[in-house]
C-alpha cells in the first residue's frame, strides 16, 4: 500500500525583481508517495527547481520567499518549523541532488571529509566510522578505487565523478525522500544514462522516493512512475506515465513529447519532423488573465482567456489545467 | 610546498637588494660629509679621519655597498652614533618584543571585532547591522588612529581611571600589568584593521554564500554555524587575508606613533629619536628590520593562501 | 569631468573649497594673532574671547586652527602634485616605450610596497633634516609609486590603440604623440589617484607633524597642533579635539571625492 510522504499543498512563491515581488510559483500542488519515482517537468524558468528548494527551505532568503500554501511531511509544515528543526529533516530524512556537480563541492575540503560530514552529523558516527562509511557509500555509486579516494578534492573529479559523490552524500543517511535537481542536465550524454540508471536503482534498493526535476522528457520517460508538467509557475497536468505519454491532456505536454528528439521508426516513410514551441514562456508578472500558455497554444480560444483556469481532476486518476480538456484529443505516443 | 616557498623566496631577492641600496643611500642624502655626520655632535678633525678609514669612506661607493651589505647580511647593523655607541643590532633586538606585544594586541583587536562584525553584516546584508558596519568601516579609515588613541586616552585613563595612559611593563615581570598597558595601544592600532578586515570579510562572505556548496552544505542538514564557520569562512578568508599582508606596511608606520602616544619604548621611538639626533646607522637599522618583518609577514600570507586553496597547489 | 550629483561629492566639495578658502584669506580675516600668546590665559577652554580656546602659550587655538589649514592643505596638495607630476612622467615614459626601462621601473616600485610608508618618511626625514619643505619631498617619495603605476597602467592599456598607430605612420614626433593622445586618456585615472592620495598626503604630515619631525614651530600644522595637545592630554584635553577633526573632515572629503570619481570613471 502507498501512503504520501509529501504533500505540497498550494504552493506560492514569489521573487524580488527590482523593489517589487513577482510570483514565480502559483499554488501548485503535488504529492510524493512512498517508493516511487515523481519527474517534475518543465522549461527553465517555470518555477520547478524553485518548488523543489522550497520543501528544504534552500531558497535565497533576500529575493524569494513562500508566500501562501504548505508542505506537508510527517505531519509537519516544512514551510513553518524552526529552521534547528528543518535542519534535523535536511540530509537525514529528505536529501537533495544538487544540479551543477562541480560547483556544488566545497573546494577547500576533500571529498572525504564532505561526504563523512553528513555522517557524523546525522548520526553521530565517529571519524574512522564516517570514513568506512563512506568509502562503502562511495564504492555503491560507482567510484573506482574508492579508499583512495577519500584524500582527493573535489579538483580532482570529473563532473560525472563529482555527481556520484553528491549522490552518495544524498543516500549516505538513507532517507526517505530524494530531491534530484536536474541531476544529469550539466553532464555529458554519456555519462547522463549511468547517472539516472545508479539513482533509479540506489533508490529502489533502499525503498526511496525520487522527486526528479528535469526538463527532459527523455529522462522521464527512462525513469519516472508519475509525472507533473508546470508551466508558468502552475503545474498544468499530473499523471502516471504511461497514460500521459499515450494520451497528453494538456496541450503543453502534447507540445513537449512532440519536441523529444526521436529517430525515424520503420513505420515511417520520412524522418519525423523537428517540432518546437513558437514563443516563449511569459516572465512571471506579465501573465494575463485565463490560462498562461493561451499565446503558443495551437488549440486556444476565447474562453481560455477570460478567467483563471483551475487544475481538474480527471476520471482516470490524472489532472490538468485546460478549458478545453474534454474536448481535446491531443496526440501522444502511438503504440 | 617547498617548492613554493622556494619560489617565493628567490622572487624576494630583487626586492632586497633595491631596499638595501636604498636604505644604504640614507647615509648619502644627509647634506655634507658623511663622515662628519657619522662622527655626530662635536666632531674633531681626528675622529673624522679615523671613521673615514674606519668604513672605508674613501673607497668607491659601490665598494662601500657591498661591504655594508656583508655587514648587514650577519646582522650587525653597525653601531649607534650616540648612545655609549651601542650596538644597533642590540638596541633593536632589545626594543622589539614591545612591538610584538603591540602588534599582537592589535591583531587579536582586530580578529575578535572585526571577524564577527564581517559576518554579522554578510548574513544580514542590507539590514541597518550591515549599513553600520559599512559606515564605520568607511568613517575609520578618514580617522587617523592616533586621533582615536588620544580619544581613548582621554576617556579610560584620564576621566574614568580604568587603564593606564602610558608605559610599558615586560610580561616577564608583571603579566597582569604587561596586558593592562597594552589594551589601549592594542584597540588604537587594531581599529583600522578591524574596519577593513570587517569590510573586506563582508564583500567575500557575500559573494561565497552565494555558491552552490554552500547551499550542498545547508541541504545536507549542517547547522548554520558550521555551514558559515567551516564551508564559507575557509573560502572567504582568502581575499581578507591578502588585503590584510599588502597592509602590513602601514600598519607597522601607525605602530610609530602610537607608541610615541603611549610611551612605549619600542623600535618606534628609537627611529624618533634616532631621527632628532641624526643617527643614521640606527634610521637604517630599523628600516631593515621594518622591511624584514614586512617580507616575512607577506611570505606567511603566500602560504596561507596555499593552505586556504587547495586548487593552487601544484 | 562632468558634474557628479551625489550629495556626498557636492558637500566634501564645499567643505573643501570652504576650508581652502579660509586659508586663503586668513591675513584679512578677523583672527587674534596666532603667534601671540597670552601666558596668563593659557590653556583656556572656549570662551567668548577664543571661541576654541587658548592653547599652552595662551594663543588663538581659533586662529591658529584657520592659520594651520593653509600649511596641512599647501603640504598634502604639494606633495601630491609633485608625486603626480614624477609618478605620471616615469609611468608613461615606462609604459609608452617599454623594454629595459620599463622593466627596471616597475621593478622599483614593486620592491616599494615592501617599506613602511612612515617609518620610509622618518628615515629620509632624518637624512634631510626636519621641516615643511622637507617633509613634502618625504611625502611627495613615497606617493611617487602609486601614480606610476596608475599611469603605467592607463598608457599600457591604450598603447595599441589604432589611433596611436595612426599617428606613428603619419610620421608624428613622440613627444606630439605623447602629449596630444596619451596624456589626455591618463588624465582620468590620475585625477582620481590624485584626490584619493590627497587625503593619505594629510594623514602623513599630520603624522610626522605630530611626531615633531614634519613642520617644525613656529609654523603649525594640525598635525603639530594635534602633537602639542597630546602633551596637554591631562590639564586641558579639548585642544585635540579641534584639529582631529579637521583632518577627518578633510581626509573623508577626499576619499569620497575620490570614490564618487572612480564610481564614475567606472560607469
Amino acid at each position: 500500500m502507498t501512503t504520501e510522504l509529501l504533500s505540497i499543498d498550494r504552493l506560492s512563491v514569489e521573487a524580488r525583481v527590482g523593489s517589487t515581488w513577482l510570483p514565480v510559483v502559483t499554488e501548485a500542488s503535488l504529492t510524493v508517495r512512498t517508493g516511487e519515482i515523481l519527474g517534475l517537468v518543465g522549461e527553465s524558468g517555470s518555477g520547478k527547481t524553485v518548488t523543489c528548494l522550497s520543501i528544504l527551505g534552500l531558497l535565497p532568503r533576500h529575493d524569494v520567499r513562500v508566500c501562501g500554501g504548505a508542505i506537508r511531511y510527517r505531519e509537519r509544515d516544512l514551510t513553518r518549523i524552526r529552521p534547528r528543526e528543518l535542519e534535523d529533516v535536511r540530509g537525514r530524512s529528505i536529501a537533495m541532488i544538487p544540479q551543477e556537480p562541480s560547483a556544488s563541492l566545497n573546494p577547500a575540503f576533500t571529498v572525504g571529509d564532505q561526504l563523512g560530514e553528513v555522517l557524523r552529523r546525522h548520526e553521530r558516527l565517529s571519524r574512522a566510522q564516517a570514513r568506512q562509511r563512506a568509502v562503502k557509500l562511495l564504492d555503491d555509486v560507482g567510484i573506482p578505487a574508492a579508499a583512495g579516494r577519500l584524500n582527493d578534492y573535489p579538483h580532482h573529479f570529473s563532473g560525472g565523478m563529482c555527481q556520484r559523490v553528491l549522490i552518495a552524500m544524498a543516500l549516505a543517511c538513507n532517507p526517505e525522500l530524494i530531491i534530484a535537481d536536474e541531476p544529469t542536465t550539466a553532464l555529458d550524454v554519456t555519462v547522463q544514462a549511468q547517472i539516472l540508471d545508479l539513482i533509479r536503482d540506489l533508490a529502489a534498493d533502499r525503498g526511496a522516493s525520487v522527486l526528479l526535476v528535469t526538463h527532459d522528457m527523455g529522462v522521464v520517460a527512462d525513469a519516472c512512475d508519475r509525472v507533473v508538467v508546470m508551466y508558468a509557475g502552475q503545474i498544468v497536468e499530473q499523471a502516471d506515465i504511461v497514460p500521459m505519454f499515450r494520451r497528453p491532456r494538456h496541450p503543453y505536454t502534447e507540445r513537449l513529447l512532440a519536441a523529444t528528439p526521436r529517430m525515424r521508426r520503420p513505420d515511417e516513410t520520412e524522418a519525423p519532423v523537428f517540432a518546437y514551441i513558437p514563443g516563449s514562456m511569459p516572465r512571471p508578472g506579465s501573465y494575463g488573465t485565463g490560462c498562461r500558455f493561451a499565446p503558443r497554444c495551437a488549440h486556444h480560444r476565447p474562453e481560455c482567456d477570460d478567467h483563471e483556469i483551475a487544475l481538474l481532476a480527471l476520471p482516470e486518476g490524472n489532472e490538468a489545467r485546460c478549458e478545453r480538456v474534454n474536448d481535446l484529443d491531443l496526440a501522444g505516443e502511438r503504440g | 610546498m617547498l617548492q613554493t616557498l622556494l619560489s617565493r623566496l628567490a622572487r624576494l631577492v630583487p626586492t632586497l637588494i633595491l631596499v638595501s641600496v636604498v636604505t644604504f643611500s640614507l647615509t648619502y642624502l644627509v647634506p655634507g660629509d658623511p663622515a662628519i655626520t657619522l662622527a655626530g655632535d662635536a666632531p674633531t678633525p681626528e675622529r673624522i679621519a679615523e671613521i673615514r678609514a674606519d668604513l672605508g669612506l674613501d673607497r668607491p661607493a659601490v665598494e662601500q655597498y657591498f661591504a655594508w651589505v656583508r655587514q648587514v647580511a650577519v646582522g650587525d647593523f653597525g653601531h649607534s652614533i650616540y648612545g655609549g655607541a651601542d650596538s644597533v643590532t642590540g638596541l633593536i633586538l632589545q626594543k622589539l618584543p614591545v612591538d610584538l606585544s603591540l602588534a599582537l594586541g592589535g591583531l587579536l583587536v582586530a580578529l575578535l571585532v572585526g571577524v564577527p562584525l564581517g559576518i554579522a553584516a554578510a548574513v544580514r546584508r542590507g539590514s541597518w547591522l550591515d549599513r553600520a558596519v559599512t559606515a564605520f568601516t568607511s568613517v575609520s579609515v578618514a580617522l587617523p588612529s592616533y586621533w582615536i588613541a588620544l580619544l581613548l586616552v582621554l576617556l579610560f585613563a584620564v576621566k574614568l581611571r580604568w587603564l593606564p595612559a602610558s608605559g610599558y611593563t615586560p610580561p616577564n615581570e608583571d603579566p597582569a600589568a604587561w596586558v593592562r598597558g597594552l589594551i589601549l595601544p592594542s584597540v588604537a592600532i587594531g581599529l583600522a584593521m578591524t574596519a577593513e578586515i570587517a569590510r573586506q570579510l563582508r564583500t567575500a562572505l557575500v559573494d561565497v554564500l552565494d555558491e552552490q556548496y554552500v547551499r550542498t552544505a545547508r541541504a545536507k542538514g549542517l547547522r548554520a554555524w558550521m555551514v558559515i564557520g567551516k564551508h564559507a569562512m575557509k573560502n572567504a578568508a582568502i581575499t581578507p587575508l591578502t588585503i590584510l599582508g599588502l597592509q602590513i606596511a602601514s600598519i607597522l608606520g601607525g605602530a610609530v606613533i602610537i607608541e610615541q602616544i603611549f610611551g612605549l619604548p619600542g623600535i618606534g621611538q628609537l627611529a624618533i629619536e634616532a631621527v632628532l639626533q641624526r643617527d643614521i646607522p640606527v634610521l637604517q637599522g630599523v628600516v631593515l628590520t621594518a622591511v624584514l618583518i614586512v617580507v616575512v609577514c607577506n611570505l606567511l600570507v603566500d602560504l596561507s593562501y596555499i593552505w586556504l586553496n587547495p586548487r593552487s597547489r601544484r | 569631468m562632468q558634474t557628479l550629483r551625489r550629495p556626498s561629492v557636492t558637500v566634501s566639495l564645499g567643505v573643501l573649497a570652504l576650508l581652502a578658502l579660509a586659508a586663503i584669506l586668513a591675513p584679512v580675516l578677523p583672527l587674534a594673532d596666532p603667534l601671540k600668546g597670552d601666558l596668563m590665559n593659557s590653556l583656556q577652554s572656549p570662551s567668548a574671547s577664543h571661541l576654541l580656546g587658548t592653547d599652552t602659550l595662551g594663543r588663538d587655538v581659533l586662529s591658529r586652527m584657520i592659520y594651520a589649514t593653509r600649511i596641512s592643505l599647501t603640504v598634502a596638495a604639494g606633495a601630491v602634485i609633485v608625486a603626480l607630476a614624477l609618478g605620471a612622467l616615469l609611468g608613461t615614459l615606462a609604459g609608452y616605450f617599454g623594454g629595459k626601462f620599463d622593466s627596471i621601473v616597475s621593478f622599483i616600485t614593486d620592491a616599494y610596497l615592501a617599506f613602511p610608508p612612515i617609518l620610509l618618511a622618518i628615515a629620509i626625514l632624518g637624512a634631510l633634516g626636519r621641516g615643511t619643505v622637507n617633509t613634502v619631498g618625504a611625502i611627495a617619495f613615497i606617493f611617487v609609486p602609486r601614480f606610476i603605476r596608475v599611469a603605467r597602467g592607463a598608457v599600457v592599456a591604450r598603447k595599441g590603440e589604432v589611433y596611436i598607430d595612426a599617428a606613428k605612420v603619419i610620421g608624428a614626433p613622440t613627444w606630439w604623440i605623447i602629449r596630444r593622445h596619451v596624456l589626455p586618456n591618463i588624465a582620468a585615472p590620475i585625477i582620481v589617484q590624485a584626490a584619493l592620495a590627497a587625503g593619505f598626503a594629510m594623514l602623513a604630515e599630520a603624522s610626522l607633524s605630530f611626531l615633531g619631525l614634519g613642520v617644525q614651530a613656529p609654523a603649525a600644522s594640525w598635525g603639530s597642533m594635534l602633537g602639542d595637545a597630546s602633551q596637554q592630554i591631562y590639564r586641558q584635553p579639548l585642544l585635540m579635539i579641534w584639529p582631529g577633526i579637521a583632518i577627518a573632515i578633510c581626509v573623508f572629503c577626499f576619499n569620497l571625492l575620490g570614490e564618487a570619481m572612480r564610481d564614475r570613471m567606472r560607469a
